[in-house]
């Protein structure tokens, strides 16, 4: 069994679904990133596993222990708060503190760990501050300092950066990550943030609308999804999926009059799918007329007009001088992802040969 | 210059109403009172005089008066202690799950919102000896029959009682909506730390309302010295001033007795007794208060 492990874990209120049988492994050590858009049941699915919340049925182990009816400071997990939930009439030291006061923490004790701590986090000389003397970004490291203290096994953060600025969040992304690594924090992450889930997890859990899209490694999540869900969700700009249609002869791209085919055994109704950065701008290929630039710094992210639909293609901006307002575009064959019309799901069986006109 | 001229103008203008209606109804009224308590009280006979610091030496030698203060204080302190915890304990009741709250919340707040007059004669009757609700449960349980404001041991703790059941209701509401602001991820950041309920209150949350209770405390104390509509109905002072209330033996005397200066001389007394309150109160809490 793993270390932590949900099971068939659902939470409704009263009628309303928040998750639905949630299945959830998660190792020692491992950071594992609740990934999805709003009121998808990832902060949910946080609380049930702080006990913050109760389950309505399933259950979560910890340690391999049922944790169901136990209580939230009894499962050895500590909780980074979105709102960082500092006491406002409390200086940071007292703040940091407070819970190894709750436990009766013989004082010499507690300034030393406070001592350790506050180095670590880079609070040393900021202890007799109240939060409202902080900046956005000390208070969330007081936050942190406070998961950090208690030296619990389990660390819980629910979109912890969202309320500071981009630089910020890109500095206290590498140092969240590697406190996680030095401290060996098994840490359980929420965020709707797909940057900061593919850069600090080892593991995302994408959500959606209650229900597990698909878990696994930033990496099979981007280069593999198993549904439009995920392909729509990773990446900026997100994947192309581009609607085909269907003929005895197999799937096509439809362009006004004109047909492009795409060589499969299939005589289903599919949908496409290819990234913005393996689209290949060349001589020939599909014509496409160019709608717009977005021009990024080193990349550009052209918006094509492929017969009725839009697609977005990532193209290293040096090379747009060139461009026309007509290009045509090609690919790899082994960059295309096929995902059924109706149900959306990654269709496994395809065989590629080349793109036909 | 003229601009500015007109500027002033303006302004004068826009305070005027505000400092016409302060001035007739309070700064006049109380520079007035100041005056007259440096003069003698004038009749036909002997009118008006100046007598300079004359009233103020018979407050001393006063027995009624200074009865009516000993009585105040033990009011004062025995009305705002048990309300203020009222307060609090009611406040942490409706701001909990609880179902039906809304109902429990107007429960609390109708005493404020009831007019006194009517109040208290509804506890004229509860008080009433024999027929009255107090006697009928004392002789139940086996007490003798009491005539509670007829008696001079009884009668200031049931005005104490009727006190604290109008006011802790309405400093409930102001617990409530301090209480409403507390965000309740500061109670879930604690339960994970394993904090009891208990030192949750203790640390966070009783610290968090300090701002309130000051200024509850400051109105408490203020009300405690105001209170008259009470003792009209209820007991007039008596019996042989055990209720009496400084403010309503200023009002014997101005009205009954009237000697309008002696009145006001206690006025100015009860004036600089209460800022001084004030200022001591403020001063000792709000070192220890975190305003947000």
């Amino acid at each position: 069994m793993s270390f932590i492990e949900l099971m068939n874990v659902s939470k409704f209120w009263g009628d309303v679904r928040a998750v639905e049988k949630l299945n959830i492994k998660i190792e020692e050590g491992e950071f594992v990133v609740l990934l999805g858009p709003s009121g998808c049941g990832k902060s949910t699915t946080l609380r049930l596993i702080a006990g913050l919340e109760n389950v309505s049925s399933g259950g979560i182990f910890i340690g391999g222990k049922n944790v169901n009816n136990i209580d939230p400071s009894s499962r050895n997990i500590s909780m980074v708060f979105q709102s960082y939930a500092l006491f406002p009439h409390l200086n940071v030291e007292e703040n940091i503190i407070f819970g190894l006061k709750v436990r009766k923490v013989k004082k010499g004790d507690r300034q030393v760990k406070l001592k350790n701590v506050a180095e670590k986090v880079g609070l040393s000389n900021l202890l007799k501050r109240k939060p409202a003397e902080l900046s956005g970004g000390q208070r969330q490291r007081v936050a942190l300092a406070r998961a950090i203290i208690s030296e619990n096994p389990i660390c819980l953060m629910d979109e912890p950066l969202s309320n500071l600025d981009a630089k910020l969040r890109h500095q206290m992304r590498s140092e969240i990550r590697s406190l996680q690594k030095e401290l060996n924090i098994t840490l359980i992450y929420v965020t709707h943030d797909q940057t900061e889930a593919m850069s600090m997890a080892d593991k995302i859990v994408l959500l959606n609308e209650g229900e597990i899209v698909q878990q696994g490694r930033p990496k099979e999540l981007y280069e593999k999804p198993e549904n439009t869900f995920t392909a729509k969700f990773l990446g900026n700009p997100p994947m192309n999926l581009i609607n085909l249609e269907v003929e005895r002869e197999g799937n096509y791209i439809p362009i006004f009059e004109e047909k492009y085919f795409i060589k499969q055994k299939s005589d289903k109704k599919n949908i496409l799918g290819i990234r913005p950065e393996d689209i290949e701008i060349s001589k020939k290929g599909i014509k496409c007329t160019i709608n717009d630039l977005d021009y990024q710094g080193s990349d550009v992210v052209l918006s094509l007009q492929l017969g009725n639909q839009e697609i977005y293609a990532r193209i290293d901006s040096k090379k747009v001088e060139e461009l026309d307002n007509q290009v045509y575009i090609n690919w790899n064959n082994n960059n295309l992802h096929l995902f059924d019309f109706e149900s959306g799901v990654r269709d496994v069986n395809q065989i590629w040969d080349a793109v036909d006109s | 210059m003229f601009k500015n001229n007109l500027h002033h103008i303006y302004a004068w203008l826009l305070l005027s109403p505000a400092l016409i209606l302060m001035g007739t109804f309070t700064h006049i009224p109380s520079i007035l009172t100041l005056i007259s308590s440096f003069f003698s009280t004038g009749t036909k006979k002997f009118p008006s005089k100046f007598v300079g610091i004359e009233n103020y030496e018979m407050i001393f030698d006063d027995p009624i008066f200074l009865e009516a203060v000993i009585n105040n204080i033990w009011y004062a302190i025995a009305t705002i202690v048990p309300s203020i915890i009222l307060a609090i304990l009611m406040a942490l009741i409706v701001d909990s799950k609880l179902s039906g709250r809304v109902l429990v919340r107007m429960a609390y707040f109708t005493p404020t919102i009831l007019p006194m007059i009517a109040v208290s004669n509804i506890w004229l009757f509860f008080y009433t000896p024999e027929i009255g609700l107090m006697d009928q449960i004392a002789t139940n349980l086996g007490f003798n029959s009491q005539n509670w404001l007829g008696d001079k041991d009884t009668v200031l703790n049931c005005i104490i009682l009727i006190t604290i059941w109008k006011e802790a209701g309405f400093f409930m509401i102001f617990y409530l909506a301090a209480l409403q602001n507390i965000p309740p991820e500061l109670k879930e950041a604690a339960f994970l730390e394993g904090s009891s309920k208990f030192y949750f209150f203790r640390r966070i949350t009783f610290p968090l309302l300090m701002p309130i209770t000051l200024f509850v405390l400051i109105n408490a104390t203020l009300n405690s010295f105001k209170l008259v509509d009470h003792l009209f109905i209820l007991t007039k002072g008596g019996p042989d001033n055990a209720s009496n209330l400084i403010l309503y033996y200023i009002y014997e005397t101005a009205f009954s007795f009237l000697d309008s200066s002696y009145a006001a001389t206690l006025t100015i007394f009860l004036l600089f007794a209460l800022a001084i309150i004030s200022i001591v109160q403020f001063m000792f809490f709000d070192k220890r208060t975190h305003y947000r």
